[in-house]
């Protein structure tokens, strides 16, 4: 479970509002490669991580990414606090303030509602570390071109801040993307180095179930019809 | 901004600084559990938290609904909350 600390990651205080920063600001909100995507796509994949590295890094990076999301919320919230609608309507923000008022949405800079469809939960511990260090660098990409868009230093400031947890997140997923494949590559048979020769490991791999990787990194790791549906316990 | 709000900015920077840090090492240490450096470290910086956040609430609230409750009344429900401007 969660436990609520009444303060945020890192502190934001906007002194100049500003609609405009928001709208584009509010897509790493709710938008493809924002924090709301980013904490459902860890806390989701985590279910069916592997190894301890793994749950624990998808566990508290997901967590993070939580605290992320509220400082992005922030950003907006403080951004549009005060702004008449006439501004808003003249700012860009009219269609906005249609539907949400000055409450904070979760959309692309866009206008795009925010979907699951974002992200990816795979079930394949490889597929979705892979998935996760594409992420933060989309993240990261996201933060330079808001931060190219800003010229406000105290917004700027938090902008470089979540930037580079996007640069340590990736750096972690790494290190654990890795640890699985160093797991998988002790269980690896190598065909040319069996006794019996190429044709010998081949066949040998009908008898292999409880060598059979399902976690599967590549084709030697499954083999089709070996019948092997057991998971690796690391 | 008065004075008292000054101090109390300080103060809890100062602890989101060390709770920061703690984070930071926490998600090192999840691919590095066997780190000792960062482990002493890591100590070292937990009880140089846990002081400044026990301080932080007595003098300015509670951070946590755990320590909300008083004889007269209860505190959580406070301003300021995180995302609204300091001092405001």
């Amino acid at each position: 479970m969660w436990d609520y600390d009444k303060k945020l990651q890192y502190p934001i205080n906007i002194k100049n509002p500003n609609p405009q920063m928001a709208k584009f600001i509010i897509s790493q909100y709710g938008g493809p490669d924002g924090e709301l995507a980013a904490s459902l796509r860890y806390l989701s994949q985590r279910f069916s991580m592997p190894t301890e590295i793994t749950k624990a890094t998808l566990n508290d990076i997901g967590t993070e990414e939580l605290g992320h999301l509220e400082m992005v919320g922030t950003l907006v919230s403080q951004l549009t606090k005060g702004v008449s609608p006439e501004i808003l309507k003249r700012e860009g923000l009219g269609e906005y303030y249609t539907d949400h008022g000055i409450s904070v949405y979760p959309q692309s800079a866009a206008g795009v509602p925010f979907t699951a469809a974002y992200i990816g939960v795979k079930g394949d511990p490889i597929t979705d570390l892979y998935e996760d260090m594409a992420a933060e660098q989309k993240a990261r990409s996201t933060y330079e071109y808001l931060i190219d868009l800003s010229d406000d230093p105290d917004v700027t400031d938090v902008l470089k801040f979540l930037r580079q947890r996007e640069i340590v997140h990736f750096q972690r997923f790494g290190e654990a993307l890795r640890g699985v494949q160093d797991k998988l590559a002790e269980k690896k048979f190598y065909m040319g180095n069996m006794p019996e020769g190429l044709l010998g490991a081949m066949n040998k791999n009908d008898k292999r179930d409880e060598d059979c990787i399902s976690l599967g990194e590549s084709d030697n790791d499954r083999k089709p019809g070996c019948g092997c549906n057991k998971r690796n316990n690391y | 901004m008065n004075n008292n709000n000054n101090e109390q900015e300080r103060a809890l920077k100062e602890l989101m600084a060390l709770d920061f840090k703690l984070y930071d090492l926490q998600l090192y240490l999840n691919t590095h559990p066997f780190d000792r450096e960062i482990l002493e470290k890591y100590m070292d910086l937990a009880d140089e938290a846990e002081e400044t956040r026990a301080e932080y609430e007595e003098k300015y609230g509670p951070l946590k609904a755990i320590n909300a409750a008083t004889n007269t009344e209860w505190t959580w429900i406070k301003n300021p909350w995180p995302w609204e401007r300091m001092g405001e």
